[in-house]
C-alpha cells in the first residue's frame, strides 16, 4: 500500500517536471511565482549589503545618504541623456524637422530601481531589479545608469524585473557613432578572462572611417511595449576590424556602464505614464 | 520541524549567496555551486524521502531564477541525489576526500546538464564548453569540503533529521 502511494507520488512528481519543462505557460507561471516569492528575501539581502557598504563608507569618511546619491544619479542620467540627444539631433533639427514635418521627439520618463540580485549560475549576464516607484516597467525597455546603457528589461514580475546586460550574447541594440551617420548593431560578447565585459558593434559600412575612442550611442528604436531612446551612451571604440566576408566592419567597444549589486539603475518608460 | 526550518533557511541563504557571489571569469563566469553542494551534503545525511523533497524544491527555485527554460537544475539535481543516495553507504561522507570527490562530480553534472540543455535549445553560445566543465568540476570540488565541514562543525543538519 505504502509502495503504491510512493509510486503515485513519483509519477506525480515526474508529471509536474514534464509540464514545467514542456508547457511554456507553466514555465511562466512557475517562474513568476518563485521570483515574486523570493523578491522580499532578495530585497532584505540587498538592503543588508547596502547598509554594510554605507557603513564602510561612513567609516572611511565618505558616508552619504543613499537617497541623495540616487537623486543625483537620476539627475545625471537625465542630463547626460539629454545632452547626447541634443548634440545629435539639434544640429540637424533646424534643417530637417521643418522639411519632414517631424514632431518633436517624445521626452522619456525614468523609473529608479534598486539592484537586488544577480544571475544564479553565471551562464547568463543578468540582474534582478526592484523598481522604487509604482510606475509600470515594460519588457524591452532600456535600463540606464549614470554611466550609460546597462541593458534591457527581459522579464517583468510583480515585485521585480530581470535585466539582460549589454555584455550578454543575447543582447542586441541598434547603435550609431555619436554625431556621425555611421550605424551598426551592438551586441554582447560575454566577459573576458579578466572579467571585463566585451561588447561589439557589427554591420558597420565597410567604407566608413572610424577613429579609436569615438563614442557609440543608441540610434533609437522602439521595441514592442518598451522604449529605447536614441543618444544613450554605450561605450567607446577600442578596435576596428574588417568582417571575414569583407562586406562589413565590426568594432570592439569598451562599455562604460556596468550594473553592480550596489548600483541604482533607471528604467526608461513612456512620458505619458509619468504620474 | 526544527530541521525543516533549518534546511529551509539554509536553502534561502544559499540561493541569496549564490546570486550575490561573483562569477569566475576564467571558468566561463561560473559561480560557486552552493545549492549543489548543499544538496550533496543533505543527500548524504537525510532519509531518501527528505532528500528527494529538497532536491525538487531546490531545483525548481534554481531554475525559476534563471532566464532560460526550466531544465538545467531539474535534470541535474535528481541525478546528483540519485547517485549520492545510491552510494552513500559505501562512502565515508564525513571525509574531506569524499566531499572533494562528490563536490567535483556534482559540479561536473550541473555543468554538463546545463551545457547539454543550452546546446539543444540553442539559447547560449557554447564557445568554451571545456572551461565550463572543468570549472564546474574544480569549483564544486573546492566548495564541497568547505561547506560540508562548516555544516558538520555547526551540527545544523543531523543524520536523524528529516525535511518534512
Amino acid at each position: 500500500m505504502k509502495s503504491k502511494r510512493q509510486r503515485w507520488k513519483l509519477i506525480a512528481g515526474f508529471a509536474g517536471i514534464t509540464i514545467l519543462l514542456v508547457w511554456p505557460q507553466a514555465t511562466y507561471i512557475g517562474k513568476q511565482s518563485i521570483r515574486t516569492g523570493i523578491a522580499p528575501a532578495e530585497e532584505i539581502g540587498s538592503r543588508f549589503s547596502r547598509s554594510f557598504s554605507e557603513w564602510g563608507k561612513a567609516l572611511r569618511g565618505l558616508g552619504g545618504a543613499a537617497e541623495r546619491e540616487q537623486q543625483l544619479s537620476l539627475e545625471l542620467v537625465r542630463a547626460q541623456a539629454e545632452l547626447n540627444r541634443l548634440r545629435d539631433i539639434e544640429k540637424e533639427n533646424q534643417r530637417l524637422l521643418r522639411a519632414l514635418g517631424f514632431q518633436q521627439a517624445t521626452p522619456y520618463a525614468l523609473t529608479p530601481a534598486t539592484v537586488i540580485s544577480r544571475n544564479i549560475s553565471g551562464w547568463w549576464n543578468t540582474l534582478r531589479i526592484q523598481p522604487n516607484s509604482k510606475k509600470s516597467i515594460h519588457t524591452d525597455s532600456a535600463v540606464l545608469s549614470p554611466d550609460g546603457l546597462v541593458g534591457r528589461v527581459l522579464d517583468v514580475n510583480p515585485l521585480s524585473a530581470e535585466v539582460l546586460l549589454v555584455c550578454d550574447p543575447a543582447f542586441r541594440v541598434a547603435a550609431r557613432i555619436s554625431g556621425r551617420e555611421i550605424f551598426g548593431v551592438v551586441r554582447g560578447m560575454g566577459n573576458s578572462i579578466s572579467g571585463q565585459p566585451r561588447v561589439r558593434m557589427e554591420f558597420i559600412n565597410k567604407d566608413s572611417v572610424i577613429q579609436i575612442g569615438e563614442e557609440v550611442t543608441t540610434s533609437g528604436s522602439t521595441r514592442s511595449e518598451g522604449f529605447f531612446p536614441p543618444g544613450i551612451h554605450i561605450g567607446y571604440i577600442k578596435q576596428v576590424h574588417r568582417d571575414e566576408s569583407g562586406l562589413y566592419q565590426y568594432a570592439e567597444i569598451v562599455p562604460r556602464a556596468t550594473g553592480g549589486l550596489l548600483d541604482y539603475l533607471f528604467v526608461v518608460g513612456n512620458a505619458e505614464e509619468t504620474p | 520541524m526544527k530541521t525543516f526550518l533549518r534546511i529551509t533557511l539554509l536553502l534561502i541563504v544559499s540561493v541569496l549567496l549564490q546570486q550575490a557571489l561573483p562569477g569566475w571569469p576564467i571558468f566561463n563566469n561560473l559561480k560557486p555551486p552552493l545549492i549543489g553542494a548543499l544538496l550533496v551534503h543533505i543527500a548524504f545525511r537525510l532519509p531518501a524521502r527528505s532528500a528527494w523533497q529538497f532536491t525538487l524544491a531546490s531545483a525548481v527555485i534554481y531554475d525559476s531564477l534563471e532566464p532560460g527554460p526550466y531544465g538545467p537544475a531539474l535534470l541535474a539535481f535528481p541525478i546528483i541525489t540519485y547517485l549520492t543516495l545510491r552510494f552513500r553507504h559505501d562512502l565515508f561522507g564525513n571525509g574531506v576526500i569524499t566531499q572533494l570527490f562528490c563536490g567535483g562530480i556534482a559540479g561536473l553534472i550541473i555543468g554538463s546538464v546545463a551545457t547539454g540543455m543550452y546546446l539543444v535549445t540553442n539559447t547560449r553560445p557554447l564557445d568554451s564548453i571545456f572551461s565550463s566543465l572543468i570549472g564546474g568540476l574544480l569549483i564544486g570540488a573546492l566548495l564541497q569540503p568547505i561547506l560540508s565541514q562548516l555544516l558538520q562543525k555547526s551540527d545544523w543538519i543531523s543524520q536523524e533529521g528529516s525535511w518534512s
